[in-house]
């Protein structure tokens, strides 16, 4: 396998024994984006020059005895949605198109100091509103496993590179699902960590109390590293917080005995894929015989908590934008001001009364955690849809396909509750399955443990996608 | 309101008692999905809500 296709955790060792060198590795990848990407779209921009002057200032501080950690010389990608200092910053939107921000994202300035190296910004759906990342103005993005399917959204590109072979990990953003959709389509994993744990200081906004920002990776062990060098207070963003992080412990040896892990009776099973419903018990099997207890749960009304958390979003997503639409109309795609302009309908009362619901019903779901170490459910009920494709035949019923590939994801961002997307299967036609773990607040540890074990007893981490290994 | 005749017009009148420009054309595709989620939230949002308290700033841990 090339080294652009390994985890961090196998670079980190190869870097560490001079096996191979950050510039080596950067050169490697960037030679990749080049001869693949047209296949894709999954970079909007590339910083090919600063990529390898930070690759060679890695190399020269690793040389000299001073490595910064398992990042130190990594090349990584950007959702195109987070600020970097004098470098274009589009959100995918042509109202943005030329815009350069001054400062770096905070997380960009804390992966800059784990010595990490930035190859370039990935395309998005316009304005991270919207889960197909079918980009009018930058092209749609292209799923690696198979070119004529979206590869999920908002944070399509990140999940697109990183599967390809065009980065060894990327960042993300999950509004209603936009890291573990992409995460779940493009077959990699992907961690939405509790609200506030992780800085959205230099982040477009698209919903003030639902934004997250997570990153992508090939296992749990590469994904714990990354969180780990962004988490963390930051004075900038007031939503973050002052939470110790508890260490995972990455056995060698892959056990859950003593893990309790819940599987929904409700909502969750009941209208799906049958590939991804046989994959996603495939591996609540997998997770039972290495010593997990399944215990079965009921959820709460996850239909109306998708419903208020829809009413949510339009709100605040309509009050970022609401200026530039009104003087720039055009300058948005079809589907942005259909969104837009019902956000501008919901009154405050409905808004304020939709927090106040969300919060009797984040209660209810978080009960479930006094007796579970994690819930887990299919990251996506269907499987990754064709461009364009706007219904699905689900159970002999037509479905709206982004009501279908929004439906496990949406309510689980209302919770704030830390989110686990892991590859567990790949359908018929190839095409990949994810599940979803979800932890107690501020309990990445837990499912970033049982990812691990389970990864280690399988191997759909290792795959990739046929494209890529040509 | 509620006797307009179908979710464009009702919602071509909110439009423009609350001065909210919208082109015709794009009323036409913003109003039905948006009448359907507003019904659809009408029974959560008619509970008795006024004692939760209110987050204007989301804090999972309830700080």
């Amino acid at each position: 396998m090339e080294a652009a296709l390994k985890s961090i955790a196998a670079l980190s060792r190869l870097i560490g024994a001079g096996e191979i060198s950050p510039v080596e590795l950067t050169r490697q990848t960037l030679d990749r984006i080049e001869r693949l990407d047209s296949q894709l779209n999954s970079y909007i921009t590339t910083t090919a020059d600063l990529a390898l002057r930070q690759a060679e200032a890695a190399e020269r501080e690793i040389h000299a005895g001073n490595r910064r950690g398992p990042l130190h010389g990594i090349p990584y990608a950007l959702k195109d949605l987070f600020f970097t200092k004098g470098i274009k910053t589009t959100a995918g939107s042509r109202v943005f198109a030329d815009f350069v921000p001054s400062y770096d994202a905070t997380v960009v300035e804390k992966l800059a100091a784990a010595g990490t190296v930035l190859l370039g910004k990935t395309g998005l759906h316009e304005n991270a509103y919207g889960i197909t990342s079918n980009n009018p103005h930058f092209g749609a993005v292209r799923n690696p496993w198979d070119t004529s399917c979206i590869p999920g959204g908002s944070s399509g590109g990140s999940a697109a590179a990183l599967a390809a072979g065009l980065c060894s990990f990327s960042l993300g953003t999950d509004t209603g699902g936009s890291i573990r959709i992409p995460a779940s389509f493009c077959g990699v994993a992907g961690l939405k960590p509790t609200f506030g744990r992780v800085s959205r200081y230099g982040v477009f906004p698209l919903s003030h109390t639902l934004d997250h920002v997570g990153p992508f990776a090939w296992t749990a062990e590469d994904l714990w590293y990354i969180f780990a060098a962004m988490a963390g207070q930051d004075a900038q963003d007031e939503s973050t917080v002052d939470r110790p992080l508890a260490v995972p412990q990455f056995s060698a040896e892959p056990s859950l005995h003593g893990r309790k892990i819940g599987v929904p009776a409700n909502f969750y099973f009941e209208n799906l894929d049958p590939e991804v419903e046989a994959a996603t018990r495939a591996a609540l099997v997998q997770m039972e015989m290495l010593g997990a207890e399944l215990v079965g749960v009921t959820v709460p009304d996850i239909e109306e908590f998708n419903l208020i958390a829809r009413l949510i979003q339009i709100a605040e997503a309509s009050s970022v934008h609401v200026n530039n639409l009104d003087s720039r109309r055009e300058d948005y795609g079809d589907d942005q001001q259909t969104l837009l302009d019902q956000g501008r309908f919901v009154t405050a009362v409905d808004y304020l009364n939709a927090q106040r619901r969300r919060r009797q019903l984040n209660r209810e779901f978080y009960e479930l955690f006094d007796h579970l170490d994690a819930l887990a459910a299919p990251a996506v009920a269907i499987l990754p849809a064709k461009i364009g494709q706007t219904s699905v035949v689900v159970n002999g019923v037509e479905e709206d396909v982004r009501m279908m590939i929004t439906r496990n994801a949406r309510a689980l961002n209302m919770t704030g509750l830390p989110l686990l997307s892991l590859p567990c299967g790949l359908s018929a036609s190839g095409l990949p399955i994810g599940i979803q773990l979800v932890g107690a607040l501020f309990d990445e540890k837990s499912v970033l443990e049982i990812g691990h074990a389970y990864q280690l007893a399988t191997d759909w981490h290792d795959r990739r996608p046929p494209m890529a290994i040509r | 309101m509620r006797n307009a005749p179908d979710p464009i017009d009702r919602w071509k009148q909110a439009a423009e008692a609350l001065g909210i420009e919208i082109p015709e054309e794009r009323l036409k595709l913003a109003a039905p999905v948006f009448d359907a989620l507003w019904k659809a939230t009408r029974a959560p949002l008619r509970r008795d809500l006024s004692l939760v308290e209110p987050d204007f700033q989301f804090r999972p841990d309830g700080r």
